[in-house]
This record gives C-alpha cells, structure tokens and sequence, in this order.
C-alpha cells in the first residue's frame, strides 16, 4: 500500500499544504457552506441514502487514513506508513448506506444520535475548472445505548464538483484520522 | 478460581471477563508464561528495524539484530522507567529515552549515560542497565513470537497440532504477508470476549451479522437472518491441546469477502489448488479453498478466506485494543491483494461494519457480569457437547458439525489449565488427557 504522502497527493489535499489563493466570493463560500451545513444536518438525522443519491458523486473516492508513528527523520524503514481506515468508492459507500437502513442492522435499533459541529471553512479553486477544494474542521460526537459516546475530532479535505445548476456533490473526501488508535470503538459512521 | 471453569459440563463464570484480580493472575499466568504474537518478520527485514509490539500491557520493542536474528526488550528505560522509544516501527541503530537522554544499542545494551563520569563518577554498572530482554523470542513461517518466561516450552511444542491447520495458509498456501501497518482501536470489553468468539462461533454468524450478509453479497449472504444453516458436513470444529482452536466451512474460502472480490480469489486459487493437493494432499488442498476462523491462545485471532488478522491487546479487564492487519498470500497480484485489503478493512477493519456489528457482543458480555447477580451465571459453551470426537486424517479434538462450540471449549479447558499450573516444569507435553476430557464432556 501507499504511504500518507503519496495519499495526500493523489487526493489533492496537498493543496492545503502551502497557503493557496482562497476563494472570496461571498455567494460562492455561502453556497458551499450551506452545502457542507445540509450534508451534516442530512447525517445527523439518519438520511443517509438521500445524503448518498443527492450529495455524492457518482466517482466519489472517499479515503480515511490513520498514520502509523514514526520518528519525522526516519529514512531508513520504508513500509507503507497509513492504514486505510476508509478506501470506498460509490458502490462500497452504497452498501455501508444499504446496511445502516437494513431492518436486522441491530446496531442501529434503537437510533444513535450524532451531532457534527462543523468550522473554519476555507475555499480554494479545485483541480478542474468546475471543481473546489474545500478544508473544514469537525467535531462529531456519536451517542448510543444508554452510556456510550463516542467523539471524533479531525480536519476534512473535500473536493467539490460544481453542477451545471450551480449545485455541488462531493467527488472527494480524504481524512488523515489525527488518532493513530481510535478510541471511538468503530468508524461505521460518515465522517 | 476453581469454579471459573467447568471443563466437564462447558461452562465458565461470568466473572472471567470483569474480576480484577483475576486479570491480575492472567497477567502473571498467561500473558506472563505464553507465546504472544510480536510481529510477522517482513516487517522487519533489515539490521535496526524495529515495532513496537504488546505482550499484555507491556510494551515492546521488536529489533532485527545484526546477525539476522531477532530481540526484543520492554520498551522502559532502565534510569526512571520512560518509555525508550515513541513511535511504532523504524530503523534505528541506537535508542535515546527522551527523559535524561539514556541510549541503548539495538542489542538492548545501555551505550550512553550523559554526564556519566562527571555524575556517577563510575558507579554506574552498565551490564545490569541495559534493556530489559523478553526470555524467547521464535519465528513460525515468519510470524514472530515471544515469551517473558524463560522456562516455557518452545514455539513449535507450543502450537502443536494446530500447527497442521496453520500450515494450510501459512505454508502450503506458498506463504502469506501481513499487509501493514495495522489499524488499531479501543473496544470496550475484557480481551478473551473477541478472542472466544473467532476460536469458534460460526452460530453467532447469520444473526449478528444478518444485515452486513445482506449486503455483502458474499458467499456467507445465504445466512443472513439465520434464513438457512449450513447443511450437514458442511464444516467442523477443531480444539487443541493449548487451547489453540478454529472452526472450518468447507469450500468457500471468500466467504465474508464481497462477491467481485471473492470471485477473483476463487480464480485465483483455482490455479494454485493443483499443486497444494499434489504436494500436501487432497485434504489440505480442500481446507485451502476453506474459510477458516480461528484464535492462537491467548489473544491471536485470524480468518483464513476473509484474510483477517488480529490481536486483541488487553487494557485492564474491561477494555481492550484491537490490531488488525489484511493477510494476503505472497504471490497474489497487486490489483487483488489490494481488493483483499479492502475488503478486510471494510469488513473487520476499524470502520468495517462486520466489526462494528460484534462490538456490542462483546462489550455487553464483558460489561454486565459488573452486576453482582450477573456475575454469578454460568456462561454456556455445551453446543455440540457429547459429540466429539478424534479422527486419523485431523489432529485435535474434532466437533463435526459446521456450527458448534468444540473449539470455545477447548479454549477454556486450557486457560483453565494454565492459570493452575504452577510452571512449564510441571507440566508433561505428552498426557494426552485433555482430549479425553473433551470428548467426555456432557451437560
């Protein structure tokens, strides 16, 4: 498999390692925050498959990667570094969607609650002309059963396709997870 | 302790999974006395490359050597006890403990003290300071073990008949890989919950799992719901004289991988079957086309078909950390052991939904005993009890029934066994009694 570096790259989330130009066309950055505001709010409240059919792009490639530690100098060992905690495309999104909504999914019966909390918006011109980069902030905490919460906090890298109504869907997500073992138990959720 | 474990009737106490002391003991007696996995040896293939590995709570650092050999040493500096090394994998030549700057070389041996002549003034006795060294350290087709106690039997006796089993897709196979580095996660339940469930339960399968078969699509799918069971003779269950045990589902190997993938790996396998049956025979070439589950005692656990790895690394009696790596057949093209792994991490992986689906199995077993009347229940393992049996053509204690509870009760019989022994002396590698325990089991 690939090292993190290599990831970052193909995802196109290297963009945010520099300072790019940011988009400040008020309509524009409101539009897209409005976008990111109704995926969280359609995620939240369970409405996965309409978060699925409306939001994603049919070539979506979806990638969470954990690091593995090593020392910032290491030159010397050279195995792939990053876990692919998530490496789906539309087809795979489509069956963890098909298995949240199926009625013997007992995980989900009763409902877990999740909340995101969604900042730090930054918009910049994507690789395509019709495309943006967009960098946001998360805190998403899952509750379920009567103890048990989960928080997951990370930086997500999104590329968004600009629809020919001026609409958006997301064709990429990449997430290098920040805790190398997660604590939140699983990640059957969207991040 | 004595009535933990009733061996006779397959039952165990709830206790086991919250009793504080108790997971003190298993501390001492198991994780302290046997063979713990460390790390598969292609992830260290050169002088100085190191992981960091887990044997119980202890932390260790894993060291090609010089000599090709391999060491390893708690990862604890011998000055005030800091962590000597923070980060999970590497190639080093000396380790430097970020507290007084201690330094040790990849042997163990403590090479610096800074200020050693100015403040010791050459009291310090270098030789008693290095790293402190696991006893044993042994490589089974390439999977590395160690072992903190010196006295312990070896690898090889230590695996015994499971060995044969193991071989199948260790060996026969043409060798398998550890596709690293491993996913890592809390779960919150006692470590020997997951590890009991992949030694041996095939039942738990189309029910917890019933939404994940639907949509798989897998060859596992016809389950989902516990629509149907496997017909007879479909499979087995297999316990061993170290509590080693695996369950088998005869012909379909892929079986929890999706149907693109799977269909791939049965090509795949079609071209090798041949040769396995030619130079391991009929039997094993079956098993090799077979899905297997199955857990290495204490806290190894592996699925031969959905390619599955793991370890589940004790934190204290109620919670434990899950490794999971992808295992993939040496010689697999690059295009499907990347399906493989993909299909691993989304099935069993920290986002697999499989995975996700045992989660609240084993937390709610391992949390609810907290109750004082729910700790006093008996857990059952009796499916199948009565029915077992020795066979010439497989070692081991056999259930023959594709879904049954042989191998759970193989488990506790010797962790049973090994929390009473008082050490590897006195303990005799030839009684061959604990089979006749098993098979004289009954409600």
């Amino acid at each position: 498999m690939e090292n993190a570096n290599q990831i970052v790259k193909t995802m196109g989330a290297d963009v945010w390692d520099g300072d790019p130009e940011l988009i400040a066309d008020h309509d524009l950055l409101h539009r897209v925050q409005a976008f990111t505001n109704r995926e969280a709010r359609l995620l939240d409240t369970g409405r996965v498959r309409e978060w699925l059919d409306e939001m994603i792009h049919p070539d979506i490639c979806y990638v969470i990667i954990s690091r593995q530690l090593r020392y910032i100098e290491e030159r010397r060992y050279s195995p792939p570094d990053s876990v692919f905690i998530y490496d789906d495309d539309h087809g795979a999104l489509n069956a963890r969607v098909e298995q949240q909504l199926h009625p013997q999914n007992w995980r989900v019966n009763p409902h877990e609650a999740y909340v995101r909390i969604g900042t730090n918006l930054e918009v910049t011109k994507g690789s395509a002309k019709d495309r943006l980069f967009v960098r946001t902030n998360w805190h998403l905490r899952r509750m379920r059963r009567q103890y048990e919460i989960d928080d997951f906090i990370y930086s997500r890298h999104d590329e968004l396709v600009i629809t020919p109504d001026q609409g958006f869907k997301f064709v990429k997500r990449f997430i290098a997870f920040p805790e190398r073992c997660v604590q939140g138990r699983n990640m059957t959720l969207f991040l | 302790m004595d009535d933990l474990i009733d061996t006779k009737r397959g039952l165990q106490s709830a206790s086991m999974f919250i009793d504080p002391h108790l997971y003190e003991v298993e501390m001492e007696k198991i994780f302290g006395r046997c063979w713990l996995f460390l790390t598969h040896e292609s992830a260290i293939p050169n002088y100085g490359d190191f992981v960091i590995a887990k044997m119980g709570e202890d932390e260790v650092l894993v060291v090609r050597q010089a000599d090709g050999t391999v060491k390893a040493f708690l990862n604890v500096c011998r000055h005030r006890g800091a962590r000597v090394c923070p980060v999970e994998a590497g190639n080093r030549r000396a380790f430097v403990c970020s507290y007084h700057g201690w330094s040790y070389a990849a042997d163990g041996s403590l090479a610096t003290v800074p200020f050693e002549k100015e403040l010791y003034g050459g009291k310090i006795d270098r030789c008693a300071h290095g790293l402190k060294e696991v006893a044993k350290v042994d490589s089974y087709r390439g999977f590395l073990f160690g072992n903190f106690d010196p006295g312990a039997i070896s690898l090889e006796d230590y695996l015994g008949d499971v060995r044969w089993y193991l071989d199948i897709w260790m060996e026969a196979s043409g060798g398998v890989e550890l596709i690293g580095p491993p996913a890592r996660s809390i779960v919150h339940c006692n470590w020997k919950a997951p590890t009991e469930n992949f030694v041996g339960d095939a039942y738990h399968v189309g029910w917890t799992h019933a939404s994940s078969l639907a949509v798989s699509r897998s060859m596992f799918s016809p389950m989902s719901g516990n629509q149907r069971l496997p017909p007879a003779g479909a499979g087995a269950q297999i316990a061993t004289r170290f509590g080693h045990g695996l369950g088998i589902l005869y012909d379909v190997n892929p079986g929890g991988q999706p149907a693109q993938t799977a269909e791939k790996i049965l090509a795949w396998q079609a071209t090798k079957k041949g040769k396995i049956a030619e130079k391991y025979g009929e039997l094993k070439a079956r098993f090799y086309g077979s899905h297997l589950n199955g857990s290495l005692f204490p806290n190894v656990s592996y699925l031969w078909g959905t390619n599955t790895f793991k370890i589940w690394q004790p934190r204290g009696p109620s919670e434990t950390e899950v490794w999971t790596w992808a295992i993939a057949e040496k010689d697999t093209p690059e295009d499907l052991k990347r399906d493989i792994y993909n299909g691993v991490h989304g099935t069993f992986g920290t986002a697999g939904y499989w995975e996700a689906d045992d989660n609240d199995n084993m937390e709610s077993a391992s949390l609810l005993p907290t109750g004082w009347q729910s700790r006093k229940l008996r857990l059952n393992a009796q499916m199948g009890i009565g029915n077992d049996t020795v066979m010439d053509e497989m070692p081991g204690v056999i259930g023959q029934a594709a879904i049954g509870e042989t191998s759970y009760r193989g488990y506790y019989r010797f962790y049973d066994e090994i929390l009473k022994l008082p050490s590897w002396d006195a303990f005799d590698l030839n009684d061959e009694g604990w089979k006749q325990q098993l098979i004289d089991a009954d409600c």
